[in-house]
This record gives C-alpha cells, structure tokens and sequence, in this order.
C-alpha cells in the first residue's frame, strides 16, 4: 500500500513543478522573495548594516547617502536597517501567524470532514459564526487580554531558563499577536480542508484502508492528511500576505509591533504620517512591503494553478 | 424556497446571539475599565460609577440584565464614556454616514472591478490582462493607511475634492475611493476567475460555434454565472463596509461607525461595544442572505435544486 | 435616457453649489463670522460634572459662565462673570460674591445664588460620584461631604439670598478667582436639571443638544458625534452684544496629522496641535500662520519608587542625569518645549527651583551620572536588572522612549525595555502602580503653582509613584494654610525643592503647544498658558 501511494504522489509533484517552472511570475515572485528573505534574515548580520536602534540625534531625516543607502529616520537610525529588520518581524509575524492558523484550521477541518454528520455541520456552523464576527475589533479584544497572561509567561521562562531578558523578550512581545492573527486566520483554511477532507475520505483507497481495520488516526495522519498538502500549500501562501496586512492595520491603530521593534506595518505608519516633510521614510518601507505581499500572491497564484490546474479561478 | 430562507433566519439568530455572548465576556477580561480617567479617581466614586451601572453585578448576572433591557425594553444600554447618550442613539447617528460612504465605495469598486475582470477574462494571457492583474494585485497589497493619505494628497486640492472632512456632498469622493479600489481590486481577481470557467464550458462554445458575437457571449450567456464569485464576495464585503472602516475614517475625519468600533474598544465602552458587534451581526446575516436570493436568482440549477 | 440627464443635472448643481464660488469652507463660515476650530476629541458630555478632558472645558466654557470670567487681555487677571463684584475677609478665607441681576439662563429663568450652591452640592454629592469634585476641595469640609462623613449643610456654600453667595474656604486661598476659571465651578440651571432627573441622576439629558439650558456666551446648536459640534450666540447672555463672532463649531479631530492637512486643506480657522513631524511643514507652508506658545505642562517620566533598584535614590537621579534634555527637545519634538530639571512650569508668579544638575555641563551631567550608579553597586551598568519603560502607543511618547532608551544605554550601560500599552491598560497598570518606569504629562487645572506641587503629596491620588515624604506634605500644607503670597510661593518652592532631591520622577521638558491660526481669518486670539483664552473674543474675518 504505502510504497504505491508513495510514488503516484512524487509524479504528481513532478509535474506539478514543472508547471511551476513554467509559470514566469510565479517564478520572478519566488526568486524575490528568496532574495528577501536573505536580506531580511541574513544581510542584518554582516557588519556594513548598521544597528537599527541606534540613535543619531545630530543626523536626523538626511538624505540618501553612500553611507545610509536610504537615508536615516526621524531619530537618525539608518533606514535601510530598520527596513532589512522591520522585514524579519513583519515575515515572522507573516509565517508564525500563518503557522498558528494552519494547524488549527488543518486540525479542525481534518476532523470535521473525518467524521462528518452532526459533527461536521456543528463544527462548521461553529466556523460560519467566527467569520461573521467583527475581525478587527477581535484581533484588538484578543491581543490586549492575552498580553497579561503572555507577560507573566515569558518571565517565567526568563525565570526557569536563564536565558537573558534581551533575547527572549523581543521575541515573546510578539507573541499575543502570533496568536491573536493566528487564531482568528484559520477559518478560510478550514473550510477547505474540510472539503478536500470529504473528497478523499471517499477515495477508494481510504475505504481499502478502513476495511483493512486501520485506526481512525493512522487513517487520517498517514493516508489522508498527505493528501491535502498540495492545497495546504497554496492556501498558506495565499494567507500570508492577508495576514501581514491585518498585521499593518493594527499598527496604525497602535496595537501591533510594540517599540523599539518596528515591522514594515510600523514603518510604514510612521512614513505615512511624516510624508510631506520626507517621503523617502514612506517609500522605502512601502515599497518592500508592496513587493512582497505582490510577490507572496504571485507565488500562491502560480502554486495552485501548478498543483490543482483545474480550479484557475480566484 | 420559503423554508430554507426561514432556516437561514434561524441560523443568523444563533449565530447573532453567540456572536454577543463571545463579545460580552471578552471585553469584560480586558485590563481597565470604562471609568478611569486621566485623572484618578477616588474609590468610593469609581465604586458609586460601577454601582449605577450594574458593573459591580457578576458576569452572569450583568448577561441576563443586558438580554432582558434589549427584549423587553429595545434598550441596548448606555455609553459608558459619553454618558447621558444611549448607544442606539450613537449607531443611529453614525450609521447613514458609513451606509452612504459603503454604498459609493461599493458602487466604485463595481464599477471599475467588474469591467476589469472581464475584460482581464476576455485577453487571458494577454498583456491587457497581465497589466489588469497586476494592478489589482498592487490594490491588494497598499494598506488603506497609505492610498488615503497618498489619495489625498494628491487628488485633495483638485476644485471640490477636499483632504478630509465630512462637510459637503463631495467630501464622500476620496474616502470611497480609498475603499472602492481595494475592493475593485479583489473584485476583478474574482471576476476574472469566474469568467475564465464559465467561458471553457459547453454552452460557451456552443453559442461561438452557433456565431453569437463575443460581446454577446460575454454579456449574455457568460456573465451571469461568472459573476458568481463575485456575488458570494459582495455580500459579506459590503456589510463590511457600511459597518465602516477605521482606516478610512481617520485618515479622511469621517463621522461613521468604524472610529467608533476602535474608541470603544479602546476605551471599553462595553454597552457601545456590544451594540455595534450586535449591528455587525445582523448586516452580515442580512448580507449573507442576500446572497444566497442572487446565488439561487443568477444560477438556474441552484433553484431547481431548492438548496443553497 | 432622460433619467439619466436628470441626474446628471441634479450633480452638476450639487457640484456647483459646493463649488461655484470657488470658496473652501474655512472661507465660507468666515463669511457667516463662525469660526472653525479643532478640539482634539469628541467630548464625553457637556454637564461640567461629568466632564474632565481639555476638549470638553473648552467647549463647556462656552455654554457656561462661572462667577469669573477670564480676561482677554491678562491672563493672571479674571473680570466679573456671573458676580458683579466680591470682596473676602482679611485672610482671604470667606469670600461674598455679589451677582448679577439681570443674569439669566438661557430659558428666561433668572440665574440666583442657589443654582451656584446648587452646582457646588452635585459635584460633591457623594452619591454622584463627580469625576473632578477634587477641584472644590479648596471649599470647607467638602472633602469629608464628598466621602459621605459631613452633611451638605457642613460645607463652606452659602446662598445668603438670591444673589449673595458666600464661599468659605479650608485654609486663606487669595489666588480663589483663578481656580474659579475652571468649569467645576460653573453653575448649571437647577430648574431644569430637576426637571430632567434630578441632581443625582448621571444618565440625565440635561446637557445634551436638544435640551441645553446654560448661562454663557453661546447655547449649543448642533452635535454630531465625530463630525462638528456647533454653538450659537445666546441671545440672553448679558454680554450678548459684545461677541466678536457669530458662532463656534469645534471639530473633533483626534489625529493631528489628519488636522493639519485639514487646516491646509481650508478647512478650519484654527487647529489643536500640530504634530512634531509636521512642524518643519506647517512652518514652510503657512509661515504666518503657524503658533508655538507656551503651555501650563509637564512631560516627565514617573518612576516606581517601591520597586528595586529604583527605590535607591541614587539609580533614580542616575537615570535622570543621563537624559540630555536638549537633544530631546531640539530633535524629538523639533523644539516645541523648554528642558527642565524641575517640575512645576515658571508663570503665576511661581519660579521654580534650579537644581545643581542644571548646571552641570554635558561631560559632568553624565560622569556624576555613571558615579551615583556604581555607588548604588551598578558599575557601568553592571548587575541592574531589565526594567521597563511603559508609554502609551502614541507616536511622539514611543518616539521619545526610543530616544531615552538609546541614552541610558550609550550613558550608563543598561537596558530598558519598552511596553507600549494602549491607553486604558496604561492608564490601569499607572494607577495601580504596576510598572517601573511611566511616561507622563501633567497640565495644570488652575494657573497656580499649586497645580503642579500638590501631585506629589503622600496621599494625592495621582502621586501613583509610591513615594512620600512628611516633610513634604508637612510644606504643601503650610503653604495651603499661608496668607501671605510671598511666603507661600516661598514654602511651596522649598517643597519642590525637597520633591525634587528625592527624585521620584524624572522631570524631561515643558511642552509648548504648536498649532495654526489662520493670520488672515482671525484677529485677537492670543498665547495662554492654560490654552483658556476666551473665545467669544476671537474675531473671525470674512
């Protein structure tokens, strides 16, 4: 059973990336976006970036320069660092996130479609009620009464761990809004899952596996939940850039990215607010911002018309 | 017909009501309180504040006082930090703004998103369609907060137009175009996608062998089932959108209901918060109700089926 | 067809009406004589018992006139409002105020001494709960009738007949008429409050729109939540005639960014605030128009003095000592505000005490600085522990805490972090004293040094930084019971002095208002510490 399965899967993926290859934008976007991610994770380290938090106050708002390739910010710290570090938050926020909603909304819609009958119509009823509740004023409930509960966690761990408040900090700041967006993201991925869930369910082969007395959880984790990857995949990309964006909304409300971290959202609002006196601190940030949301969309794009050519819609 | 529009009703009654509970408890967790001002307030004051308004009552108590004032009396509370003003009075003033600036700004987004799509449908592959796409991709990608104020700043000393402000009929321009392109942006993605699987069917290809004009085809046969998507989109899109948009709003001085959502969660305004999840709830039901009529309207199989 | 060129005439009209004469609306009311300013905030109410924001007071003082009034011209002076004259005993502790007698409200009925007692006996009711029934304290026994331990009759209010009041006050207060500016002391119709709810109702429409009955210079006329609120001229007040304008509409504009592209954009007479990013702008694009003038307030940090290490006097004048305060106010707010070391701003005849740090230069300011910490057992930074840095989310104070965190650092080594909460919960975590560091503003009520100092008093609600000093409290309260100016301003700088050694705050600088007056539509507004320049007396040009 499982060698079989295995292989009809890896030519399914063949051509899946060969039709991937073949799709131009879908391959400009993943390139750019490698390329970012490079930037963003890697570039920050090399000594010739300079520390995005340091203040120059006598070098305030200047111009493009050799030295500060876009300019410094209001307070003098180089810009191009604060993008290249706004970049990693806003693409960690984007996958963590992302990674939060995907395994609840998988999870869920896993079971939901397993079991079906009363269950799955409870659960999806369920998931109809989340989407239609007010999203941002969610997020914003959701983030401020977890922020308590996550402070008290991370001096725990600070406590029980040694590691230095420095380095856990930033990170476990950001956490009430991992899952703040993560868990209110997950609804879209759900349904679908739910949906691909049914299809397979019905497969022969899954029917084979069930004759075969297999337990309900092997079913499900080993023969059916392979299966939906290529949709997962897709789905994923696809709500990245939703989310970065949810992500940018509740900065400019002042609730996302707490100082003296920045993500593209924070910049952006700062740059949006100064920009009739220095447009160049709204340009830059927008500017990688759009490219990578638009490079995200072209890549998810192209991604489901390689591994599912027969829904090309939107 | 008629049951499965009753049995919609029930679900959007459940769903309305869950909706309320979720938020009712949720706030109340938030850190602070309606009352503290910049100024601190001496306890036996804050105590009298909490008392007038049953806020010292338990969870489960304030619950059944807040359901048995909206049954029984229509009352959905007073504002908690405009005090001396009822939260109905709030909705109904800043409503019409939002309902006005949604409708133009979905007429907007119709408008150009439509068009786009089929258009974009019509040259698949094309350069026409690759720019359309492109363009509504980058509609996507610009948070409000830039379009707005870049809008603005750009179109806002044009004779007429203003930057911001709420105090002439033109005023509504810019704000429904911030909201409209993002929508006209989704819209043509959904539209083109639409069109692009109703054109590979049967009945297409049949009217082009038959010699319908394009045009025809376009308009006549296919769009009616490619505007599918589109449809199941609008709905929630617009109850969306006339429940207002905060972005929006703040960055164009818009009187809606949108900078209310915000400031009242801000400022935990819980009865204020409550009303307007309440009036949330009802348009989404509404909307999705509506679609499900132009679902069943525009496609015939639906409606011989009698589901939805 | 024709449908359609019905309509298209229909907006071609609409479009010309609003702009055929190619006016914008700053224009068009100035035409009218009404004057469009922004207020910064929707108001909470317009009851001035319930009202504590600077948005609502500005409105309020409007609606309704207080036995004094302030004087266009002096600020520290007052001119008679409601009280045609008053005189006080010697000690400056019973005063008599003598009322108009052809005052009245703006319903017809006359205004009496009863409906200021009236006013007095519901901002203190303790079963009212008055948000700022602080303000009357001054008055005799109003504190303990506020907490519900001395009848009303105990209180220092007397309406001796119609248009006699007598106030008698804890302790000599010769600077009574300032605080009487406030709109705490103003009076509201007590007929018609009876008649809607009584006094103890807080859910009462009296103050809402369409009910409005006051005694001042304006009636309100329209109110549309975050659009416009709208006063006209008050035909029965008895200064009607001499209004330099034909109405006011305040709107509500809470981001300043959005307000100062509004201004430009002609669509107001005169803005709240202009942001320290857009300064540079405003100043290039309407240089006449443009504002910076001093203002009655403080930014400081407070600092949790219950918690170590800042319960160590040394780390807190550390921490104070490595701010260069001239690098903040020149590059973080663009030089609206004057550095200090002290607290309470000069004016009202109050000048502040200089401590030594004001003296230091640059190199001795910090080498002190590093001293004090080594000598509290954190050499170089060594050991102290991460404290936060809590800020509310709005841009200038995050931007300012980014600023100070990059000078501890370079300065003295450390690390702070910075929470930057939402205003509720920081309000909450300040209150309950649950932060190590918080980023504060305090503006004065009153014009009087008291203001300021009384903050920092053992048992004052807002002190919320855990420290007290007998001394202290001993000094304030000498000065609140002195009669004489001199000696009192004396005490009240030696308290702040003594505040000041203990360091529980970090005082940063005295902020200046920047905003925009339209120099072509307004004639005779003019700079005031406490932003309270009447005004009825602003004339608006066509």
């Amino acid at each position: 059973m499982q060698p079989r399965q295995y292989q009809q899967g890896n030519s399914l993926w063949k051509d899946a990336r060969q039709r991937l290859y073949r799709n131009k934008a879908a391959m400009v976007s993943l390139c750019f976006l490698l390329l970012m991610a490079v930037a963003c994770f890697i570039l920050p380290i090399l000594p010739c970036i300079a520390n995005p938090n340091t203040t120059h106050l006598n070098n305030i708002a200047a111009p493009c320069s050799l030295q500060h390739p876009f300019g410094t910010d209001q307070l003098g710290r180089d810009l191009l660092a604060r993008v290249l570090y706004g970049g990693r938050i806003s693409l960690l926020v984007g996958l963590v996130a992302t990674f939060v909603a995907l395994i609840i909304g998988l999870v869920y819609g896993l079971i939901s479609g397993y079991i079906g009958g009363k269950t799955d119509s409870l659960m999806m009823r369920t998931v109809d009620v989340l989407f239609a509740l007010p999203f941002i004023v969610l997020v914003i409930v959701f983030s401020l009464s977890i922020e308590a509960p996550c402070r008290e966690l991370s001096v725990f761990i600070i406590g029980h761990t040694g590691w230095s408040r420095e380095t856990v900090a930033p990170i476990l700041g950001l956490v009430p809004l991992f899952i703040a967006i993560g868990a209110l993201g997950w609804l879209t991925l759900a349904r679908i899952v739910r949906t691909q869930t049914l299809e397979i369910k019905a497969l022969e082969y899954v029917q084979a596996a069930r004759s075969l007395g297999l337990g309900h959880l092997r079913i499900l984790f080993r023969h059916i939940a392979p299966n939906l990857l290529g949709t997962v995949v897709v789905y994923t990309t696809l709500a990245v850039p939703g989310i970065m964006l949810t992500e940018s909304t509740l900065s400019f409300i002042g609730l996302g990215v707490k100082a003296p971290n920045s993500s593209w959202g924070t910049l952006i609002k700062e740059g949006a607010d100064r920009m009739e006196v220095t447009p160049e601190l709204l340009i830059f940030p927008s500017l990688f911002f759009c490219l990578t949301l638009l490079a995200l969309n072209f890549l998810g794009d192209g991604l489901r018309d390689a591994i599912d050519p027969k829904s090309a819609k939107d | 017909m008629i049951k499965l529009l009753l049995k919609r009703l029930g679900q959007g009654v459940l769903v309305i009501f869950v909706l309320e509970t979720i938020t009712f408890f949720l706030v109340r967790m938030l850190p602070g309180n309606p009352f503290l001002g910049e100024r601190k307030l001496p306890p036996h004051i804050m105590e009298q504040l909490n008392n007038l308004y049953g806020l010292n009552q338990s969870g489960i108590e304030q619950y059944y006082h807040y359901w048995k004032n909206i049954l029984c009396h229509g009352d959905f509370g007073p504002s908690l930090v405009r005090e001396g003003l009822q939260v109905s009075h709030i909705i109904a003033e800043s409503f019409p703004v939002s309902l006005c600036l949604g409708i133009v700004g979905m007429l907007i987004a119709i408008c150009i998103g439509i068009p786009a799509g089929m258009l974009s449908a019509c040259y698949r592959n094309k350069w026409p369609d690759a720019l359309l796409m492109l363009l509504a991709m980058l509609g996507i990608c610009i948070p409000a907060f830039v379009s707005g104020p870049v809008l603005g700043k750009t179109l806002g000393s044009l004779p007429g137009l203003s930057v911001a402000g709420w105090d002439s009929p033109l005023c509504i321009v810019l704000p429904a175009l911030t909201l409209g392109l993002i929508n006209a942006a989704y819209l043509a993605r959904l539209t083109r996608g639409g069109m692009l699987e109703v054109l590979s069917q049967e009945y297409i290809r049949t009217a082009k062998a038959k010699g319908a004009s394009s045009l025809r085809i376009m308009l006549v046969h296919a769009l009616r089932s490619g505007l599918l998507p589109s449809v199941s989109y609008l709905g929630p899109a617009f109850a969306a959108l006339i429940t207002g948009s905060f972005v929006v709003e703040t960055c164009f001085q818009v009187p809606g209901m949108g900078m209310h959502f915000v400031n009242a969660t801000t400022d935990r305004d819980y009865f204020l918060i409550q009303g307007l999840v309440l009036c949330y709830g009802i348009l989404i039901v509404i909307a999705n109700l509506v679609v499900d009529l132009a679902l069943v309207a525009l496609n015939p199989r639906l409606r011989s089926q009698g589901t939805a | 067809m024709r449908k359609f060129a019905v309509i298209l005439s229909i907006l071609s009209s609409l479009v010309l009406v609003q702009c055929g004469d190619g006016k914008n609306s700053a224009q068009r009311f100035a035409q009218e004589k009404i004057l469009l300013i922004g207020n910064n905030a929707e108001p909470q109410s317009l009851d001035p018992h319930k009202a504590t924001a600077v948005a609502d007071g500005k409105i309020i003082s409007t609606l309704l006139e207080g036995l004094v009034r302030p004087d266009p011209e002096n600020e520290s002076g007052v001119l008679p409002g409601a009280a045609e004259h008053w005189e006080h005993d010697a000690e400056a502790k019973v005063w008599t105020f003598r009322l108009r007698r052809d005052n009245t409200w703006s319903d017809g009925t006359p205004l009496t001494a009863h409906d200021f007692a009236y006013a007095y006996r519901r901002i203190l009711h303790p079963q009212f709960g008055g948000r700022y029934a602080e303000m009357l304290y001054p008055l005799q026994h109003a504190q303990a009738f506020n907490k519900g331990e001395a009848p009303w009759e105990a209180v220092g209010v007397k309406a001796l007949d119609a248009y006699t009041l007598q106030l008698t006050l804890q302790g000599p207060t010769p600077h009574l008429p300032q605080l009487l500016l406030h709109f705490t002391w103003y009076p509201i119709p007590r007929h018609h409050v009876e008649a809607h709810g009584g006094m103890l109702d807080r859910r009462s429409t009296w103050a809402t729109p369409g009910h409005w009955v006051g005694n001042g210079a304006y009636v309100v006329d329209e109110h549309r939540l975050n659009h416009y609120l709208s006063v006209k001229p008050n035909p029965r007040y008895h200064r009607a005639k001499e209004l330099k304008n034909g109405g006011i509409r305040f709107l509500p504009i809470v981001n300043g960014y959005t307000e100062t592209r509004m201004y430009m954009g002609g669509k107001l007479h005169m803005t709240n605030n202009v942001p320290p990013e857009m300064i540079l702008y405003a100043r290039n694009k309407a240089p006449q128009d443009f504002c910076r003038d001093p203002y009655y307030c403080t930014i400081f940090y407070r600092l949790n003095t219950t918690r170590p290490p800042l319960d160590d006097v040394r780390v807190r004048e550390a921490l104070s000592l490595a701010i260069d305060r001239h690098a903040l106010v020149s590059k973080v707010v663009r030089g609206a505000g004057t550095p200090t070391f002290s607290f309470t701003p000069a004016g009202a005849g109050y000048t502040p005490p200089t401590p030594k740090a004001a003296m230091y230069s640059a190199e001795e300011r910090l080498a002190t600085a590093r001293k004090l910490l080594a000598e509290a057992g954190y050499p170089g930074g060594k050991g102290f522990p991460t404290l936060e840095l809590m800020t509310t989310s709005r841009d200038v104070q995050r931007i300012m805490a980014e600023t100070i965190q990059a000078m501890w650092a370079e300065a003295l080594g450390i690390h702070v972090e910075i929470r930057a909460c939402e205003w509720t919960a920081y309000k909450a975590a300040q209150q309950s004293k649950d932060y190590d560091i918080s980023s504060s503003s305090w503006s004065g009520d009153y014009l009087d040094p008291a203001t300021f100092i009384e903050l920092w008093r053992g048992q004052g609600g807002n002190n919320c930084t855990g420290w007290s000093n007998h001394t202290f409290d001993t000094l304030t309260a000498q000065a609140g019971a002195c009669r004489d100016a001199a000696q009192r301003r004396h005490l009240l700088q030696e308290a702040e002095q003594l505040m000041l050694q203990h360091h529980p705050i970090i005082p940063l600088y005295h902020s200046e208002r920047t905003y925009l007056r339209s120099a072509r539509h307004i004639r005779g507004a003019k700079a005031r510490l406490l932003d309270n320049y009447p005004l009825d007396a602003i004339e608006v040009m066509p």
